[in-house]
């Protein structure tokens, strides 16, 4: 004993001056390519071409169409690239979505980073406040590169303080879809896109049924979203406008929780966690056991070789108890690692995946929506001919009243101390307010940094 | 029960007691609670997506869809994937069962200074979760320069403290006699170990291989971050592709299981005849 | 014998190590390649682990000493206490049944009985069998129209929503370890009690001896090296327990309502999902210090009932 404990000492120290020495000069080695790739660009922004014509390899990693309706679409977008692009090599991976992240971070901090990979919305938020992304503002500056062709509220989901960390290459909105069969049942009329809260609480009641009399619901009236969607739904916010103060006690977010809460608990028009662990909604839809189910465009492949049984169609989402119209917003996108030694190179990449060129290619595939509005109102919707919903316009219309999940740098930690709280809402264990206040007990210290 | 159990195999003939039909009522019970799980997972990988998660729910698909084997078979290339998986697994299996039981012999037997200490090192090396280790573990991968080889997926299992310690403890019952026996005929320890402590310990041999293999061929975490190549990856890895942003093949991924945990049953029944081989000594007085 | 002098190796390095270190020579020749492996792979990983527990790094950014914040947090953090009451629930339900099970399976099924190799395999599928399969599996079987919910409404009972419920979440996890890791015991004490040689048995027979009095003085005695390391190797992998918790609750959460995150699965969450590697590893060494405690004691108590121990 009397031996180790020195060793263990040495040993520890060593390994910890290594780690820190070793971080400390990557911090300061990364921080002049970073600028230094700016400035070529602002000096030879004339000259790109002559920047790009030396050949240079990117790495590129993408779980990007891994939907099993879509393989390899992204691996043909980058086959289009770099017949357009010869000059640069890009060494493609594509990746699983599950563990993308974790294989993503052991990389950055093993030092094996990649020039360019794609990513969602959480993480991109994350690693931007960590610095890990490279602002594209300058780039596109520099090169007058024309951002209106996107979507403008696809751009923003990128946007940190200012700056612009990646370009989006698809995104969804989330629409309500709609059994007609069950509608015609129930002798309802049709839901529309002004249909009020109260009008979908009432349908909600009129469509569930125990039809067999078991005591179990067989048709439930809809499904509960993805938690944040109800704190949009009152235009509550989990913390105030500069982050220091969790928001959720405040009236707006119980009530939209509450809402929530109601649908399983209460009225028991939407299924409980414990009737989706036996099938989930999405299959209770194709079944036939949910009247009105909001999902997003990944389903419509999947739904039209499926659904034979009944005719469907979609609209919007309801609009809130407090009269507010909301619908998520999600979206993928392609960023610069600030790390990347190749960042004009990496940058030409963006936009051609991002661009017109790769969007159409990830469009006829058949994944997400594009965020170039030329591909996604010529392409999308005609893609959409002859398919269901026959109201395909509804994905491209919710576009007006999208909104994403709010971002922080600890976002996911954040979320899980909400969705925690939620979980003992929704068992009835305790109140919408109760777990309110929890949930800020846990996210005050989180906001103050600790 | 247990001492029932003892009590019949050594009875002369095998007479039919209560106890010994509460021995199989109770084993068949408990092989059916192990073995639904898997008629499930069998039963899955024959159905299409609607029959999936149909409801109520039906234990016989109809009809059966043979195509859930073909189109994962296609999309993960098990074929490529699998010899993958096998080369590292059969490398990392032999290599254990050499290193280790060599470990355990040493530890087991012999007197050295700091046995003790570096043998609770070895052990204290299992309680911090790979989490932790596993990207300082990818950064000394980088520095040998063995990132995206399935030689740098292979080095870091050859040992590890589970076999050193299961082996440690199985030669700990050896036979003394045997060993002072050797040694009066002149063996040295590692002629001892090669002629007549491997030889003799076939049973436990099977066992560190057998959950070696299953280890190693099931491990996702450290080959999924270092092996970047698509024509390096292994199964597990393969499966995950299967995985979607939004939705998972179930269908695909219960067909993909099935076939990846074959290979394992088959190497179980295989070196099945080494477990089963003091029965037959006990049976031979029956 | 002949052999001996053939096998000889000539003068050389072997040799002189030989000299040196001189009856201890063969000890550090068995032990020295697996060591080597381990300090390379485990050990250093481990110290540099050790020393990212005093940092804040986000694998993202570079970290800065922080001295022993990390520590400090664990005792402040709500979860903690939570994570690790969990934890130990989950090992003293899981190892004593896993092994009390194991050692009566393994012992039914060293005898000479009809279907042996069936009820061999089948014992063992669930180890072989991958967590996310078995996982998914298990989530369905418990679920509403799963076959134990169904036995118990058709016979007149209300359903039990085991997994969705924060009292019952963590058993029925920790149930399912059992089952999964029920034939990995199995197989130890099969291969343990091969080695318990006939001899023995049957000159205890001889001299009059019952099978109750064979089985406390002759098996038990032999088989306990193994008991030994099932007991340790048990409370070493519960009480890091992460792969059926991470694949069974929702989303991933360690849910409902945290009641089935364990100390592993939160050193998780914290690693890669909220990029706290430094607090992550902290969590890490404080179970390790815990684990390390535990390990000493079952090592000291060994000499009292382990055969063979010195």
């Amino acid at each position: 004993m009397k031996q180790r404990v020195p060793f263990f000492v040495v040993s520890v120290v060593i390994v910890l001056a290594m780690l820190l020495g070793a971080c400390a000069t990557a911090a300061a080695t990364e921080a002049p390519v970073a600028s230094d790739a700016t400035e070529a660009v602002v000096t030879e922004a004339a000259a790109t071409e002559a920047v790009a014509a030396e050949p240079v390899t990117i790495k590129v990693v993408s779980f990007l169409t891994y939907s099993e309706n879509a393989e390899g679409a992204e691996s043909k977008v980058v086959a289009a690239f770099q017949a357009a692009h010869p000059e640069i090599t890009v060494d493609f991976q594509l990746l699983p979505y599950a563990d993308y992240y974790t294989s993503l971070k052991t990389w950055i901090a093993g030092g094996t980073a990649p020039d360019v990979a794609s990513l969602d919305l959480s993480m991109l938020q994350e690693m931007a406040a960590a610095g890990s992304l490279a602002d594209l503002n300058p780039m596109i500056k520099a090169d007058g590169y024309d951002l209106t062709q996107y979507y403008q509220s696809t751009l923003d989901m990128f946007q940190n303080n200012g700056g612009q960390y990646g370009l989006p290459a698809s995104y969804s909105n989330v629409v309500l879809y709609y059994n007609k069969n069950l509608f015609d049942a129930a002798g309802l009329p049709y839901p529309t896109d002004k249909m009020d809260w109260a009008t979908f609480m009432d349908y909600n009641k009129k469509l569930t049924k125990d039809t067999n009399g078991d005591g179990n619901i067989e048709v439930f009236g809809t499904s509960r979203l993805w938690w944040p969607y109800y704190m949009l739904l009152t235009g509550a916010t989990p913390f105030n406008a500069d982050a220091t103060k969790c928001t959720l006690t405040d009236q707006a977010a119980i009530d939209g929780f509450q809402a929530m809460v109601d649908l399983s608990l209460t009225d028991k028009v939407a299924p409980t966690a414990n009737d989706l662990a036996a099938q989930d909604d999405w299959h209770m839809f194709e079944a036939g056991r949910i009247a009105m189910y909001p999902i997003g465009p990944w389903s419509i492949t999947e739904f039209n070789d499926v659904i034979k049984d009944f005719d469907w169609d979609a609209t919007t989402l309801p609009i809130g108890p407090t009269g507010k119209q909301v619908t998520f917003l999600f979206g993928n996108a392609y960023s610069v690692l600030s790390g990347s030694k190749q960042q004009q190179a990496a940058y030409e990449f963006l936009k051609f995946v991002t661009g017109p060129e790769g969007d159409q290619i990830r469009q006829d595939s058949g994944f997400e929506i594009a965020p170039i509005k030329a591909v996604a109102e010529g392409s999308f919707l005609k893609s959409m001919e002859g398919k269901k919903p026959a109201n395909a316009k509804v994905f491209l219309d919710s576009a007006a009243f999208a909104e994403s999940v709010p971002t922080h740098a600890r976002w996911s930690e954040i979320a899980d101390a909400i969705s925690a709280q939620l979980d003992s809402a929704l068992l009835g264990d305790i109140t919408v307010p109760v777990a309110m206040q929890n949930a800020c007990d846990t996210i005050n210290p989180i906001l103050a940094g600790n | 029960m247990t001492t029932t159990a003892i009590e019949t195999s050594y009875k002369p003939k095998s007479k039919v007691t209560f106890g010994r039909i509460l021995v199989y009522v109770l084993l068949t019970l408990g092989a059916l609670i192990m073995i639904v799980p898997f008629i499930w997972m069998l039963s899955t990988s024959l159905k299409d997506q609607q029959q999936l998660f149909a409801w109520p729910p039906n234990w016989w698909p109809h009809p059966f869809v043979w195509a859930n084997y073909t189109e994962v078979m296609t999309k993960v290339k098990f074929g490529l994937y699998g010899l993958n998986t096998l080369k590292i697994t059969a490398v990392v299996t032999i290599g254990r069962l050499i290193l280790c039981s060599m470990a355990g012999y040493g530890f087991a037997r012999m007197k050295f200074p700091g046995k003790n200490f570096l043998f609770f090192l070895t052990l204290a090396t299992m309680m911090i979760s790979s989490q932790i280790t596993i990207i300082p573990n990818f950064i000394i991968m980088r520095y040998l320069g063995l990132v995206d080889t399935h030689l740098g997926v292979i080095l870091p299992q050859l040992a590890d403290g589970f076999s050193i310690f299961l082996m440690r403890q199985f030669f700990l019952t050896f036979p003394y006699e045997l060993e002072d026996a050797a040694k009066l005929d002149g063996c040295n320890p590692l002629m001892f170990y090669f002629r007549i402590l491997i030889p003799n310990s076939k049973a436990i041999l099977a066992t560190l291989a057998v959950m070696t293999f299953q280890g190693v061929w099931n491990d996702f975490l450290w080959p999924l971050v270092m092996l970047t190549s698509p024509a390096k990856r292994t199964l597990s890895v393969g499966l995950s592709y299967l995985v979607g942003q939004y939705t998972t093949r179930w269908d695909l991924q219960m067909a993909g299981s099935v076939l990846t945990v074959l290979p394992i049953l088959i190497l179980f029944f295989l070196l099945q005849k080494y477990f089963v081989q003091s029965i037959k000594m006990t049976g031979l007085k029956g | 014998m002949e052999i001996t002098r053939t096998l000889e190796p000539p003068p050389s390095f072997f040799q002189k190590m030989r000299r040196v270190l001189g009856k201890y020579f063969w000890g550090y020749f068995f032990v020295l390649p697996s060591l080597l492996i381990i300090l390379l792979f485990k050990l250093i990983p481990l110290v540099i682990g050790f020393g990212i527990s005093f940092t804040n790094w986000s694998l993202l950014s570079s970290p800065e000493f922080v001295g022993l914040a990390n520590y400090a947090k664990l005792f402040t953090d709500p979860t903690t206490g939570k994570v690790f009451g969990n934890t130990f629930y989950y090992s003293f339900l899981s190892v004593p049944l896993n092994l009390a099970l194991s050692l009566a399976l393994a012992m039914a099924l060293n005898q000479k009985i009809r279907g042996l190799a069936f009820f061999r395999t089948a014992y063992y599928i669930p180890v072989v069998a991958a967590s996310v399969a078995v996982s998914a599996i298990w989530v369905w079987l418990l679920s509403d129209f799963g076959i134990l919910n169904t036995f118990l409404t058709s016979i007149g009972f209300h359903s039990l929503n085991l997994l969705q419920n924060t009292k019952t979440a963590l058993t029925a996890i920790t149930l399912v370890d059992v089952w999964k890791n029920l034939g990995f015991n199995v197989v130890i004490f099969l291969a343990a009690l091969q080695d318990v040689p006939d001899e023995l048995r049957d000159a205890a027979k001889v001299d009059g001896a019952n099978s109750r009095g064979i089985f406390k003085n002759i098996t038990l005695p032999l088989i306990t090296p193994a008991i030994f390391f099932t007991a340790v190797m048990g409370v070493i992998g519960s009480l890091q327990a992460f792969d059926l918790v991470y694949n069974m609750s929702m989303k991933h959460e360690g849910g409902p309502a945290r009641a089935t995150s364990t100390v592993g699965f939160y050193v998780w969450q914290n690693a890669f999902k909220y990029s706290k590697m430094g607090y992550a590893a902290a969590i890490s060494f404080a179970l390790m210090a815990i684990l390390l405690v535990l390990t000493i004691i079952q090592w000291r108590m060994r000499r009292k009932w382990v055969y063979g121990e010195e």
